[in-house]
C-alpha cells in the first residue's frame, strides 16, 4: 500500500483515496461476501465501509496500517448489515428429499450446502474471525489487532465457529437419518 | 465429515469459493457518495510539538508576557467592572462591532426551515438503505409545508424514514435531531433517538433545486440519504 497515497487521502485528496479504493475494494468485497453470504448485503457493507473510511481517514495514526484499518471498518459494516438483514431474513431449513444418487459429486455438493446452512447460523462476529483466518489466512494475533479485541477473544470466536459448524453438521446428519429412516421404501 | 480436521479442510476449501472482484457499480457508487461526503476533522493535539530550543524559549516567553499583560489589563482599576459582570455601557458610537464568534454563528436562530424550502423535493437514490429503498429508486424529501419544523424521506412504495426535527441556524445551516421512534408520523430508519446532524443548504437561483451538504451527522445513513441535490417536486 502506497503510504503517500494514504497521507494524501488523510489531507482530503479524493483522487488519492479513489486510487486506494481501487486497490482494496476486491479484497474488501470478497471478505464481506464471505461473511454475509449475500451479494447485495456485501455491496452495501463495502459501500458503507468505503464512505466511512473516507470520513475517518484523518484520524488514522499509522498510514502503514491502512489495510488492517479499513478491513476493521468493513467487518463492522458487515455487523451492521447483518443486524439490519436479520429482521427480513427467515431461517429456512431445506430437508433432503432423496438420498444421494451419485456418491462423490453429491457428497461434495451436500457438504457445501450443509456448510452454507451451518455457517449462516453462526453469529456474525464468529463468521468474521473464521473468514479472516481461513480466507485471508491471517493469524489470530493479527486478527485480534485488526479488530481491536483481545487475542483470547479472537481464539474463542474461531473455536466456537468451528464447533458451531461441527454441531450443525451433526444435527443435520441426525435429522437426515430420521427423515430417511422414516420414509417408506 | 464430522471430525475436526476434515471439517476444517472442507470449510477452508468451501470458503475459497465465491467472488473475488468487487462489482464496479458498487465501487463507483461509493466513490460518488464520497464526492459529497466531508471528512471528519482531526482535532487531536500531537503529544509533542517538535521545536528547536530557542524557539521553545521564545514561545514560553511570549506566553508569559501575554499572561502577565492580560492579568494586568483585567485587574487594572479602570477595567475591574468587566470582571464578574457587565460594566457601564459605553456609547454606541465608540463601541466597535465585534464579529460574531464561530460558535455564535452556529447557534439555533429559529425552529423550522424558511418557507422557500418547505415542500417536496425529489431525487434518484444512488444506493440502497435496507428496508427503506433500493438504488435507482425515486425518493422524496418532504419539509413540513406548514411550519418547516420536520423533514422526512418518503419512497415510491409508501415507506418513510429519517424523520428529523429541524432547527434553522444562521449562515445557511440546519440542525437535525432524530425524534423518538414512537412518533407515528414517520419512522426514524437506522438513526437512533437524539442523534444530531448539521447540514448546509443552498437553493438554486431559479428555486428548482435544493442542495444539502453534510457538515457532520451522528447518523451515517442520514448523510448518505440527505446529502445531495434535490429537485423541486412537480405540484399535482
Amino acid at each position: 500500500m502506497d503510504r503517500d497515497l494514504v497521507e494524501q487521502a488523510r489531507r482530503g485528496d479524493r483522487e488519492a483515496f479513489a486510487v486506494l479504493v481501487h486497490q482494496v475494494s476486491d479484497s474488501l468485497y470478497a471478505v464481506a461476501q464471505r461473511i454475509l453470504r449475500d451479494p447485495a448485503l456485501a455491496e452495501d457493507a463495502l459501500q458503507n465501509a468505503l464512505v466511512l473510511a473516507w470520513r475517518r481517514i484523518p484520524h488514522l495514526r499509522e498510514p502503514d496500517r491502512f489495510e488492517a484499518w479499513i478491513h476493521r471498518i468493513l467487518v463492522h459494516a458487515c455487523y451492521d448489515e447483518s443486524q439490519r438483514a436479520r429482521q427480513w431474513t427467515a431461517n429456512i431449513r431445506v430437508l433432503p428429499v432423496d438420498g444421494p444418487t451419485t456418491p462423490d459429486a453429491s457428497i461434495v455438493i451436500a457438504d457445501r450446502d450443509e456448510l452454507e446452512r451451518a455457517f449462516r447460523r453462526l453469529p456474525v462476529d464468529q463468521r468474521a474471525v473464521f473468514v479472516l483466518h481461513h480466507y485471508l489466512g491471517l493469524p489470530l494475533v493479527e486478527i485480534a489487532e485488526m479488530l481491536e479485541i483481545p487475542a483470547g477473544t479472537a481464539r474463542s470466536r474461531l473455536h466456537y465457529a468451528t464447533r458451531g459448524l461441527r454441531d450443525a453438521f451433526e444435527a443435520d446428519a441426525a435429522i437426515e437419518a430420521v427423515v430417511q429412516g422414516g420414509r417408506p421404501a | 465429515m464430522t471430525d475436526d480436521r476434515s471439517l476444517e479442510r472442507a470449510a477452508r476449501s468451501w470458503i475459497e469459493v465465491g467472488p473475488t472482484r468487487a462489482p464496479s457499480h458498487a465501487v463507483d457508487a461509493a466513490l460518488l457518495r464520497i464526492e459529497s461526503t466531508p471528512q471528519e476533522r482531526d482535532l487531536r493535539i500531537p503529544w509533542r510539538i517538535v521545536m528547536p530550543l530557542p524557539a521553545r524559549v521564545a514561545a514560553a516567553a511570549l506566553v508569559g508576557v501575554l499572561l502577565v499583560g492580560g492579568a494586568a489589563y483585567l485587574f487594572a482599576p479602570g477595567n475591574r467592572s468587566s470582571v464578574g459582570g457587565p460594566g457601564p455601557s459605553p456609547s454606541a458610537a465608540s463601541t466597535p462591532t465585534a464579529p460574531p464568534s464561530p460558535e455564535a454563528s452556529r447557534a439555533i436562530v429559529s425552529d423550522g426551515l424558511p418557507p422557500e424550502i418547505r415542500g417536496n423535493w425529489q431525487a434518484l437514490a444512488d444506493h440502497s438503505i435496507a428496508g427503506l429503498y433500493d438504488a435507482n429508486e425515486s425518493i422524496q424529501l418532504t419539509v413540513d409545508p406548514n411550519d418547516g419544523r420536520h423533514l422526512w424521506i418518503e419512497t415510491a412504495h409508501g415507506g418513510a424514514g429519517f424523520r428529523s426535527a429541524v432547527h434553522a441556524m444562521s449562515a445557511g445551516e440546519i440542525k437535525l435531531v432524530t425524534p423518538s421512534p414512537s412518533n407515528d408520523q414517520g419512522v426514524t430508519a437506522s438513526c437512533t433517538e437524539g442523534q444530531v446532524g448539521t447540514y448546509r443548504w443552498s437553493r438554486s437561483a431559479d428555486g428548482t433545486s435544493l442542495t444539502l451538504t453534510a457538515v457532520d451527522d451522528q447518523c451515517a445513513d442520514r448523510i448518505t440519504t440527505l446529502a445531495r441535490t434535490w429537485r423541486l417536486a412537480p405540484t399535482s
